[in-house]
């Protein structure tokens, strides 16, 4: 990924206030590839990542002047990506609230370290492959570091929804890791 | 690098299990640290596209909110207008209403054949009284009755007036006030004009009465002829014989026709009787009759041959055309009828309800 320094970022920034075509289009160059990346994630197909893409990317177009250049460009960016995922999600479905964690089901302490094997492209498939209130949680908490409580408040729902969902949806992330391995030896295997 | 955000806070608000990152958590934060996916081109073309998309719908929606917000007055105007214009659509519908309910309670033309009017004034009494106040009988009561009330307030009033009647003649009564499904309100001035309107049969009448008092000439004329044809009874029987069968065919032909002429002497008388009988109601309502001059008369055939000209018009011209020629014939009627006045009161009619006035 080309980093461009603070000087050419603030021309740029300048510029997509300014309503400057190159200018949209050099950012859209830049982060366009991270942030399809952390829409996969939140996306259960391809397409639906492609949309939260374009959608994100217009929101951040169109909310350039609300920058204040306080934090890192590429962490609000996410944000904004973040939030149009999540406005996507609550207009498209509705997070079913699971009942609360039962023992059976927290494998907490049987996950492997089999993520250094799986491509990324298969992790991501297997995020996707995740329920939506799974994926969506478990998206907001583990890698975006989200409280329960923030993800409660932006999703609408309960804390202890939050949380059993992230179990829940680790859970079942580790087994299909754990999965995939076992395959993939077996394959190796043979 | 990817800008993450810092799990601490789970620790920190107590969100995190344990109040600890969870290692999973960790290493797929790690491994997801440098995921890159590149997107395909066309997915650019199409973001800005939509960018351009949502500018443009902006724009248009701020322009128009400096417009509506640059034309209240105008607006304004229009909408004051708008009221003004309902308003004056409200009171020319009531403009229209009041004369159309004015010229439906007008009879436009009504023809009672004779022995209607027979059945309707057995005792000489006039149908209905007129506003000139020549028909005594007629209280004031029963006259504001007939005019403001309906079909059959009329039909009451006018049995009233005739008397003890048969239902024979009720029901007649009742028909002949209600020849016309529109009209509805009957005055004692449009009874009236009833019996001017039978009177203007009359002469027609007596036409008819001529023709038949000649009728039995041409017929004595033509059995005469054919008595004096002789070519009847020559052709038939030669010689004496013949003559004497032609003499007494002639005799027996006379006597025929000494038939003939009783018959049609009778006829005739019969034929002479009947203008007395034809003309018998018009005398018997001979106050109304003395009363009916030339005017009204020229009155009563215009206004059927107003209506005549209208009805014609109505169907060949369009509505907005009848609605003008309703509210002029409407204007002149009211002009024409609003104040009647006689020796002892003055009748002012407003609409359907008339006012009279004792002096």
């Amino acid at each position: 990924m080309k980093i461009a320094d603070n000087h050419t970022l603030d021309l740029l920034i300048e510029g997509c206030i300014q309503n400057e075509h190159a200018a949209q289009k050099a950012i859209y160059q830049l982060y366009a590839s991270k942030m399809f990346a952390v829409c996969l994630r939140y996306g259960k197909t391809k397409m639906v990542a492609e949309e939260l893409l374009q959608t994100g990317f217009v929101k951040v177009f169109r909310s350039m002047a609300g920058y204040r250049k306080e934090g890192s460009f590429e962490g609000w960016i996410r944000r904004v990506m973040v939030n149009a995922a999540i406005e996507y999600y609550r207009q498209a479905a509705k997070i079913r609230e699971t009942k609360e964690l039962t023992p059976d089901l927290d494998l907490q302490d049987n996950y492997g370290s089999g993520l250094d094997n799986l491509a990324m492209e298969d992790l991501l498939a297997l995020v996707a492959g995740l329920p939506d209130g799974y994926r969506m949680v478990f998206n907001m908490y583990a890698i975006e570091g989200y409280s329960h409580k923030e993800i409660a408040e932006k999703l609408g729902i309960t804390e202890g929804g939050s949380k059993s969902q992230l179990s829940r949806a680790r859970a079942l992330l580790q087994r299909a890791i754990y999965k995939r391995e076992e395959v993939e030896y077996a394959r190796f295997e043979k | 690098m990817q800008d993450l955000k810092n799990n601490a806070q789970n620790n920190r608000q107590g969100g995190g299990e344990k109040n600890t990152p969870h290692p999973f958590d960790l290493e797929l934060r790690r491994v997801l640290a440098e995921a890159e996916i590149q997107p395909e081109d066309e997915l650019m073309d199409k973001m800005f596209a939509r960018l351009e998309k949502t500018e443009e719908s902006t724009a248009g929606k701020q322009s128009g909110f400096i417009h509506a917000k640059k034309q209240p007055a105008l607006a304004r105007v229009l909408k004051l207008g708008t009221k003004w214009s309902y308003a004056a659509a409200a009171v020319i519908i009531l403009i229209a209403l009041a004369i159309g309910i004015k010229e439906t309670g007008k009879k436009n033309t009504v023809i009672l054949p004779p022995e209607g009017l027979i059945a309707l004034n057995p005792s000489g009494n006039p149908a209905i009284a007129g506003q000139k106040g020549e028909s005594a009988p007629v209280s004031r009561d029963n006259i504001k009755g007939v005019k403001t009330g309906t079909p059959n307030a009329a039909a009451t009033a006018q049995a009233k007036l005739n008397g003890p009647a048969t239902d024979n003649e009720k029901a007649m009564a009742s028909k002949a006030t209600t020849p016309k499904a529109d009209n509805l309100n009957r005055s004692a001035e449009k009874n009236a004009d009833l019996a001017k309107g039978t009177l203007k049969n009359v002469p027609g009448t007596a036409v008819a009465t001529v023709k038949a008092t000649k009728r039995p000439a041409n017929q004595t004329n033509s059995a005469t002829a054919a008595f004096n044809d002789k070519s009847l009874t020559t052709g038939l029987l030669p010689g004496k014989t013949q003559k004497i069968e032609a003499e007494k065919a002639g005799a027996k032909t006379e006597g025929q026709l000494a038939e003939t002429k009783k018959e049609l002497a009778t006829a005739l008388n019969a034929a002479v009787k009947a203008p007395e009988q034809l003309t018998q109601p018009v005398i018997t309502s001979s106050i109304d009759v003395e009363s009916i001059t030339a005017k009204d008369y020229n009155q009563t055939v215009l206004s059927d041959q107003k209506a005549a000209g209208h009805r014609h018009r109505k169907k060949s011209g369009g509505f907005f055309r009848g609605l003008v020629q309703k509210i002029t014939n409407g204007a002149r009627s009211i002009s024409e009828d609003v104040v009647t006045q006689d020796e002892d009161k003055t009748v002012i009619n407003i609409g359907i309800v008339a006012i009279t006035a004792y002096k």
